[in-house]
């Protein structure tokens, strides 16, 4: 009698956690689509801009064809399938009718562009000759991971490889924030390469593997571990605090930066979304993230990218540095008929650029009252 | 034995966790946004749960709704801040002059001091200017009844002409005009007794609301048994009744026979609970003011100091019936702009927003709304 009820009373807890995955996954949640203005796909890029960054004079760096290991079966024919390289892209808000340009990468015997997949991305602005400083992730199909160092050419449009970054503290990781040249905060988002196991390390591991990492110009060292699959990251405009969104735990991290470059967590905002990419307005006054609304559409999109993910962009307001949850607006809603998987954005000058991890890169008018 | 039990606990658990989370989204996972700059409009302070726009531009919005199964703090509410039923108008040519209080004219029939409107329609007179407005009332003391006043622009008064009420009437909410003394109302509550409406309020699925039409002289039901019809509005051209169903978080369309009686002819889940509904000026949108967090509006119509957000949705038509994919949110608040939106219109790019028992609100639109 008394082991039928503990099995009832099993079965029952069961279940209950189970519900909790499905309600976490956002199968019971309505969102409503909505626009800032109107709204359209950039020609010329179909397959992911995955991050992105602004330069002050208005242009945007855009990392296509992100890939890494612990993806899923699926997505690497999707990409094989449709011939996908990883790629940089040009986008000048200054132009009449910009289109997104891709970047000629050029090769030294540290990098080859064949192997590239690039993924997080991070600026050291030349304000004198425009001759910007690029640094990206790079999951290259040969080799380690490493971190990328370019030089951007304005005049012919290329990408001039300069270093590569590597060390065994970075397993796959996902977005750098430079503080310096060759001084960068990196986050190590996954541990295992195969699939199966990064399944169960981001969903069913009650602890996290993921890191938190620093470059000092020669070595690389923890500043924090045990994170749940560290993501986005950027640095407010003193650079005095670090942001780094945990999309797994619907929530981004604010850090401030003691001496030393050693980081002290002072706000964990939880966002009830799952935010990507954090890009820092141009005043500084707010964080835009391009975010995933329901977890299994998200999945199921990055197992076949040709099924569609709903699109967010939220605005992240910062007051002394932290979040203000309370003030957090939704600039850009798509159900992913206009783009699928939104994981990042800026704006410039009354316009909104979104960019998805697999999809396309979007464009839309905004207004100076609602941004 | 244990087959049973596990099936007893499963269902158990089951109809629990989906029960509290259709019921209590967090608070947070609605994000706000708006379509530009939006303020709240002055001079009303205490309900615009619906209004109408004419063409030129005036809105007439109903507010002070009181109905006979409100609760008790909702009534304090009411008598603490003096709160009367009122009609007031909004020019969106005139913005600066905020919401006016509209002058009632007494008739034998009609006291403004029982006057408690909620639901209005109008027919628009377009030489004079002298519109007609229908609205619903919930006399204290008596059984509700719809209001027929005169609009005089001259003088800004309603002076009242007719009162039109019936058995057939119980806790009534808002009227769609086919034509002068013909419309459609719904009846969303059946019970006036307070226990009885706790009752209903927690088996309102078995529908104890109803569907009426008045055709000049008499009122007779045209749809039985629906689950607390609420707002009402007529396509362009007539031929076609939209009506909001807030529990049941839907939106039918139905299409009027030539006796007046109603096919139903779509019927939308648009998984949030919309009040009140207006067409757009051309005909090829409902707008509608919306509860997006159930919990919230519960606790707000109990108590109207608690805040409760606010949703606006634009449900596109295409051939007379709604295109759920493309429906659109224009605005959402977290309850301090407006509590209880109930109500929207969109004039000359700009979007009106009324709620139950709280603000007015304005909004600039960047986008074409």
């Amino acid at each position: 009698m008394l082991r039928k009820a503990l099995l009832v009373a099993a079965v029952a807890v069961i279940i209950y956690k189970l519900m909790n995955v499905v309600i976490k996954a956002g199968v019971f949640t309505h969102y409503k689509k909505h626009y800032p203005g109107p709204c359209r796909q950039i020609k010329g890029l179909n397959y992911g801009s995955e991050d992105l960054e602004v330069t002050k004079d208005g242009l945007a760096f855009i990392t296509s064809g992100v890939s890494y290991a612990a993806m899923s079966t699926g997505y690497k024919e999707f990409l094989q399938r449709n011939g996908i390289k990883g790629r940089i892209f040009l986008y000048d808000f200054n132009e009449v009718h910009p289109e997104a340009r891709e970047l000629q990468l050029v090769p030294s015997k540290d990098f080859n562009p064949d192997y590239f997949h690039p993924h997080g991305i991070s600026i050291l602005e030349d304000s004198v000759k425009g001759e910007h400083i690029i640094y990206v992730i790079n999951h290259a199909e040969i080799g380690d991971e490493a971190v990328e160092k370019f030089k951007f050419l304005p005049e012919s449009y290329k990408l001039l490889h300069l270093k590569s970054f590597r060390g065994p503290l970075m397993h796959i990781t996902n977005d750098l924030a430079i503080i310096g040249e060759d001084q960068f905060y990196i986050s190590d988002y996954l541990y295992f390469k195969d699939h199966t196991l990064s399944l169960i390390e981001q969903a069913f591991l009650p602890f996290g593997l993921g890191s938190l990492l620093y470059f000092n110009g020669s070595d690389f060292s923890v500043v924090d571990s045990g994170l749940f699959s560290p993501n986005g990251m950027t640095l407010s405009k003193d650079k005095r605090y670090l942001y780094l969104s945990l999309p797994a735990l619907s929530t981004v991290n604010v850090y401030e930066l003691e001496k030393g470059n050693s980081l002290v967590l002072i706000q964990s905002a939880y966002l009830h979304s799952m935010a990507d990419n954090l890009h820092l307005s141009e005043s500084g006054d707010a964080l835009y993230s391009g975010a995933h609304p329901i977890l299994h559409q998200l999945v199921v999109h990055l197992d076949d990218p040709r099924q569609p993910a709903p699109s967010s962009v939220l605005r992240l307001p910062l007051k002394d540095g932290k979040i203000v949850p309370e003030d957090i607006t939704e600039l850009f809603y798509d159900h992913g008929d206009l783009i699928s998987a939104s994981s990042c954005a800026a704006i410039y000058k009354n316009k909104l650029l979104i960019g998805s991890v697999i999809n396309k890169l979007v464009v839309c008018d905004v207004n100076a009252d609602i941004v | 034995m244990i087959g049973g039990a596990v099936k007893v606990a499963l269902v158990a658990i089951i109809v629990y966790r989906v029960a509290r989370s259709f019921l209590n989204p967090p608070d947070d996972v609605f994000k706000k946004h708006y379509p530009g700059k939006c303020s709240q409009v002055k001079g009303l302070n205490f309900g615009s749960e619906d209004l109408e726009v004419t063409k030129n531009g005036l809105a007439f919005v109903t507010s002070g709704v009181w109905f006979p199964t409100v609760s008790n703090k909702f009534d304090e509410f009411l008598k603490s801040n003096n709160i009367q039923g009122n009609i007031f108008l909004y020019d969106f040519n005139q913005p600066d002059l905020g919401a006016r209080k509209l002058k009632l004219i007494p008739s034998k029939d009609f006291d403004p001091e029982t006057f408690h409107p909620h639901g209005i329609s109008l027919l628009e007179d377009e030489t004079n200017g002298e519109h007609l407005l229908y609205v619903v009332s919930h006399p204290k003391h008596a059984d509700d009844a719809v209001e027929k006043f005169r609009y005089s622009p001259k003088t800004n008064e309603l002076i009242h002409l007719k009162s039109f009420t019936g058995d057939v009437l119980h806790i009534t909410n808002d009227l769609t005009v086919l034509e002068e003394d013909k419309f459609y109302i719904s009846n969303f509550l059946y019970f006036k007794n307070p226990y009885l409406s706790i009752a209903e309020h927690v088996f309102s699925s078995f529908g104890f609301g109803s569907l009426v039409f008045f055709n000049g002289t008499a009122f007779s039901v045209v749809k039985q048994s629906m689950n607390s019809p609420n707002g009402l509005f007529l396509s362009k051209d007539k031929r076609i009744l939209y009506n909001a169903l807030p529990r049941e978080q839907s939106v039918k369309a139905f299409e009027i026979k030539s006796d007046y009686s109603l096919t139903e002819i779509q019927s939308v889940v648009i998984g949030t609970s919309p009040d009140n509904l207006h067409l757009s000026n051309s005909g090829d949108a409902l707008y509608t003011g919306a509860h997006p967090v159930i919990p919230k509006i519960i606790q707000h119509l109990g108590d109207p100091r608690q805040p409760s957000p606010s949703s606006v949705l634009k449900l596109p038509l295409k051939d007379g019936k709604i295109v759920p994919e493309e429906i659109v949110e224009l605005f959402y608040d977290h309850g301090n702009l407006i509590s209880g939106s109930s109500v929207a219109a969109v004039y000359n790019n700009k979007l009106l927003i009324g709620s139950v028992i709280n603000k007015l609100v304005i909004c600039d639109a960047n986008t074409a709304l």
